[in-house]
């Protein structure tokens, strides 16, 4: 008869283990005796508890291998160890980021080159429920890292086109790298957008089992329908919707309902399928409207006959996947280029556009779409339908997404180009002003791109300040060890001066924007490092707006931007 | 023939054990039973079911205690609606007792607990099996190794050189779950 747990057999013994934390496990249920300890330390009991306690693995981790191999191949305790001792660490850091603005900086750092590791614990404090007495600091910085992780995947993937400028890979991740700019805390990254076309590409075969029997101009054709069909291209109300900034988006439109995209969007999502079904397929930046063009194979042309000819006009087509279900004929671009008074070069336009060249060639259409809504300022409501994203605050989102274009330029852009840096100065001043937390990214990828510039170019010039990427870094680490000083109010007449506290929420009397009285500084806020603004409709919507009689400090912000640095 | 709607039920591990009657809906729960009445006619059933596993009568009676209980509630085939934590690693959640079911619990002596535990392993009872490898980890939670022992009648078998070792891993093991604990 069974008096004591020990004459339970094994097999019910790993079941109550598995209703156990791990913590409890390690601290108590394995010290019990010889055999509890055995069962303990089962590498299958291991693996549930790695899979059950984190679900984002950075790439070095090699999961899925991992999950395949045998458990006992793996040593899934100390891996569980690995991990609950990074969240530790990354605990330790953020307390650190929100205590003190003092290498405030360096910790951040730390935390973001943990990589994709670090999400689980970040997704969590984003979501931290309201009983901390930090918690608006914890989901700020929470956000800010996961964002800044985020987005270094993105440069890390863009980084790749380096050297490899006629580079036709991969468009579906180069694309899906803005998306990762403003992922925040959903689900629809890099992967996501793979994943996505992958099962597109497999539901259009199941639903045409006879696909590989057609011509290639019939391939294009019926997928080109198809894709169509089910709304996955082109979007609704153009004339409004237009430079809706949803539209840039591969991810989101992959996503949403109604699948909205610009038509450079919308061909990528017919070329990536169309690979993905064994075509030759490419993006053509026709001016201000990408196209599609499908090849035929080798030693055929596009209706299957035979054919001699290695690129006649034969064998290859032309789709609008945005706005048409039909064959573009090239005589008709043609005689666009014509209308757009084109004369010369004409038929590069029709020829397939590398990786680098759309990527760029979006980073525009960002930059047109955030100039549109700026010209909606006097109708606030439409400006905020435009910019607003599954998630995160529109302002924010937009400024990202400029942000996301200002890097593609720079980093998409071969380093050999003469004129690659032509957009530096404004990029680092975007980075270093509202960015800062992105300093790990700018030091492991855009440092050593400057400095492979530099080298190549053959009368140096002097570069400082805001023309140099290291001395912005070093301006920046310079700030982040500053230790502020202290000024003492030393009579009662200085104290009834101050009639502002740290925290308190105003509206300036003369530019009429809101802001937060967020620390004292002997020359106002221009020596401050200034992150991250909202408008001002998004702070009133944030609620606790005051209007204070007295206009604080007349500084050097502009209208319409408030400051938050230590909420 | 109306099909049986009481089936006769008898451990035979041990000679002499009681002949159980429970009711064919309760009776269900057990994946065990299931299998008995796919593969067997109504007038076979009528003869009692012989069954053999380690445990008292008195344990087995608490056994059909519960499955009596709980026979309207919605019954374990093997694609499992009942989600134990081997199903799915990623969405599983503890489970939650009923007020009956923590009544029940409750009341057990130890010896009646881990007789349930090897019964309802036996007879595939997954709901009840579940419910009580949870009832057991939730006596363990939080507790030190000295409290469990006593809890659930445990003696070490460590010698004292290993002791030590363990006691070492722990005081690493330990300084990571309070901060997880913090947070």
């Amino acid at each position: 008869m069974p008096s004591s747990l020990e004459d339970v057999p094994d097999e019910i013994i790993r079941h109550i283990l598995l209703y156990l934390s791990p913590e409890d496990t390690l601290l108590s249920f394995q010290r019990l005796s010889r055999r509890f300890h055995h069962l303990a330390n089962e590498p299958l009991l291991w693996k549930q508890h790695c899979q059950l306690s984190f679900s984002h693995w950075g790439p070095e981790h090699n999961l899925q291998e991992k999950l395949k191999a045998r458990a006992s191949s793996v040593d899934w305790r100390n891996l569980w160890a690995t991990r609950k001792k990074k969240n530790k660490r990354i605990a330790q850091l953020l307390d650190g980021v929100i205590s003190t603005k003092v290498g405030q900086l360096k910790r951040l750092q730390e935390i973001c080159t943990l990589g994709i590791d670090a999400k689980d614990y970040l997704l969590e404090q984003c979501h931290v429920d309201d009983s901390a007495e930090d918690f608006l600091a914890r989901r700020y910085y929470a956000s800010a890292l996961l964002d800044s992780i985020h987005k270094g995947l993105a440069v890390d993937m863009w980084c790749r086109y380096q050297g490899q400028a006629l580079s036709s890979q991969h468009l579906d991740m180069a694309l899906a790298g803005f998306d990762m700019f403003v992922l925040h805390d959903r689900e629809q990254d890099i992967d996501y957008v793979v994943r996505t076309l992958d099962s597109l590409a497999e539901e259009f075969r199941a639903e045409h089992p006879a696909f590989e029997d057609l011509s290639t101009r019939a391939k294009a054709l019926t997928l080109l329908r198809w894709l169509r069909a089910k709304n996955l291209t082109g979007m609704d109300r153009p004339e409004i919707n237009y430079r809706n900034l949803r539209n840039c988006f591969l991810g989101h439109a992959l996503s949403e309902e109604d699948h909205p995209s610009l038509p450079l969007i919308s061909s990528a999502i017919f070329t990536c399928i169309a690979e993905r079904l064994g075509m030759t397929a490419f993006c053509l930046a026709f001016p201000s409207h990408v196209h599609a063009a499908v090849y035929a194979p080798p030693g055929k042309d596009l209706d299957g006959n035979d054919t001699e000819d290695e690129d006649g006009e034969r064998k290859r087509m032309c789709l609008d996947p945005y706005g048409s279900d039909h064959e573009v004929t090239l005589s008709d671009l043609r005689l666009k280029l014509v209308d757009f008074g084109w004369t010369q070069g004409i038929e590069d336009f029709l020829r397939p556009t590398p990786v680098p060249i759309i990527i760029q060639r979006m980073a525009q259409n960002i930059k047109a779409t955030h100039d549109t809504i700026l010209n909606l300022a006097d109708n606030p409501i439409r400006a905020a339908e435009m910019k607003r994203l599954r998630s995160g605050y529109p302002g924010l989102n937009l400024d990202a997404a400029v942000y996301a274009s200002m890097w593609a330029e720079l980093v998409m852009k071969q380093t050999s180009s003469r004129h690659w840096d032509s957009n530096l100065v404004p990029f680092l001043q975007k980075f270093a002003l509202s960015w800062s937390e992105d300093v790990w990214i700018v030091k492991k990828y855009l440092a050593p791109l400057y400095n492979k510039f530099v080298a190549s170019q053959n009368l140096p010039r002097q570069r400082t300040g805001w023309h140099n990427v290291n001395d912005i870094i070093r301006m920046l680490e310079n700030i982040d060890n500053r230790l502020p000083e202290v000024n003492r109010r030393y009579t009662e007449e200085i104290t009834a001066r101050v009639h502002y506290k740290i925290g308190q929420v105003f509206r300036h009397r003369r530019y009429g924007y809101i802001g937060i009285i967020n620390g004292w500084a002997a020359m106002g806020c221009t020596t401050l490092p200034m992150p991250h603004y909202l408008d001002a409709a998004e702070a009133e919507e944030e609620g606790d707006v005051i209007d204070p009689t007295l206009s604080v400090r007349e500084t050097n912000m502009g209208p319409l931007r408030t400051y938050y640095t230590g909420l | 023939m109306a099909p049986i709607q009481i089936l006769k039920l008898q451990n035979t591990f041990k000679p002499g054990g009681k002949v159980f009657e429970v009711e064919r809906a309760a009776a269900e729960h057990s994946g065990l039973v299931q299998m008995l009445l796919q593969d067997f006619d109504d007038s076979d059933l009528e003869a009692i079911i012989p069954i053999s596993v380690d445990v008292s009568d008195k344990g087995l009676a608490k056994v059909f205690e519960w499955m009596t209980h709980s026979k309207d509630l919605p019954k374990t085939t093997d694609d499992g609606s009942v989600r134990g934590p081997d199903d799915s690693a990623v969405n599983w959640k503890p489970l939650t007792f009923s007020d009956w079911d923590k009544k029940f619990f409750d009341a057990l002596d130890s010896e009646a607990l881990y007789e349930i535990l090897i019964a309802a392993n036996y007879l595939d009872i997954k709901p009840l099996y579940e419910l009580g490898c949870q009832f057991v980890a939730n006596m363990i939670r939080g507790k030190t190794t000295e409290q469990i022992r006593e809890i659930l009648n445990i003696t070490s078998d460590f010698n004292p050189e290993e002791e030590l070792r363990i006691r070492e891993q722990k005081a690493l093991v330990k300084d990571e779950s309070e901060t997880a604990e913090k947070n």
